[in-house]
């Protein structure tokens, strides 16, 4: 797994790229820490590289999903696959988190907060 | 038709544990056949987290049948058994409000999959999970 850090006016974008797995889950969670630790609350996670994601990867994201929203963040998801979507479906978080399908979305989503 | 292949008990493992899957899998939808893999993956990472990989046999089997109406897969293992035959709900508000990591895994297996048994042997148990593909 790789992950490529863009920072816009408004947010970064995390571009996450191969398989999000209890292995890589451990990397992607110091990223996400430092960010926090930078105060840096609106995450646009780009997922249009990520080809396979289990429950750590997705427990990373839940964790710190609180002290973004206590800051008055926001996480934005877009470029999810079919099956990566599923996994989101089926743990009912397509419900609970924005997730896009353009990159214009993305940029609205942060001009409203 | 089976496969089968042997593991070490290291999460290491667990990228190559995948690769088998999907190249034993016959030819499925793409989000079926993520479906299983992830089951696979979801039940050997808890068992490698859990004990798995502080015993003596450190390491685990898993087999996968291949039926023109379902899938089964048997992952042997020596850790200590958990309940994946019981019924779990996962409320994700909570977790996120908990600041809470795990507790996922098990819930996404038995929502994937359609029977789940465990069996018990002397030394170690198999987890047996089958899913209906027809």
């Amino acid at each position: 797994m790789e992950i490529a850090q863009v920072v816009h006016t408004n947010f970064t974008t995390l571009q996450i790229q191969g398989e999000l797995d209890a292995l890589s889950a451990v990397g992607a969670d110091e990223v996400f820490t430092r960010l926090i630790q930078q105060k840096q609350f609106n995450l646009h996670l780009d997922f249009s590289g990520l080809e396979y994601i289990s429950s750590a990867g997705i427990g990373v994201i839940l964790s710190h999903q609180d002290e973004v929203y206590q800051n008055k963040g926001k996480i934005v998801f877009s470029g999810l696959s079919p099956k990566v979507l599923n996994v989101f479906q089926l743990l009912g978080l397509h419900q609970l988190f924005k997730i896009v399908s353009s990159e214009s979305e993305v940029e609205c989503c942060f001009l409203e907060s | 038709m089976s496969q089968s292949q042997r593991f070490l008990c290291s999460l290491e493992e667990i990228p190559r544990l995948r690769e088998f899957i999907r190249q034993s899998l016959p030819a499925l939808d793409e989000v079926t056949l993520n479906q299983i893999v992830l089951a696979a993956d979801e039940v050997c990472t808890n068992a490698i987290q859990h004990g798995c990989s502080r015993s003596a046999h450190s390491d685990f089997f898993v087999r996968i049948y291949t039926h023109p109406q379902k899938i089964t897969l048997e992952i042997q293992d020596s850790s200590q058994p958990f309940p994946i035959g019981n019924e779990v709900n996962v409320d994700c508000t909570e977790k996120i409000k908990n600041r809470e990591k795990g507790g996922l895994g098990l819930f996404l297996v038995q929502n994937i999959m359609d029977e789940i048994a465990i069996e018990e042997l002397d030394k170690h148990h198999i987890i047996r999970m089958c899913k209906y593909i027809a």
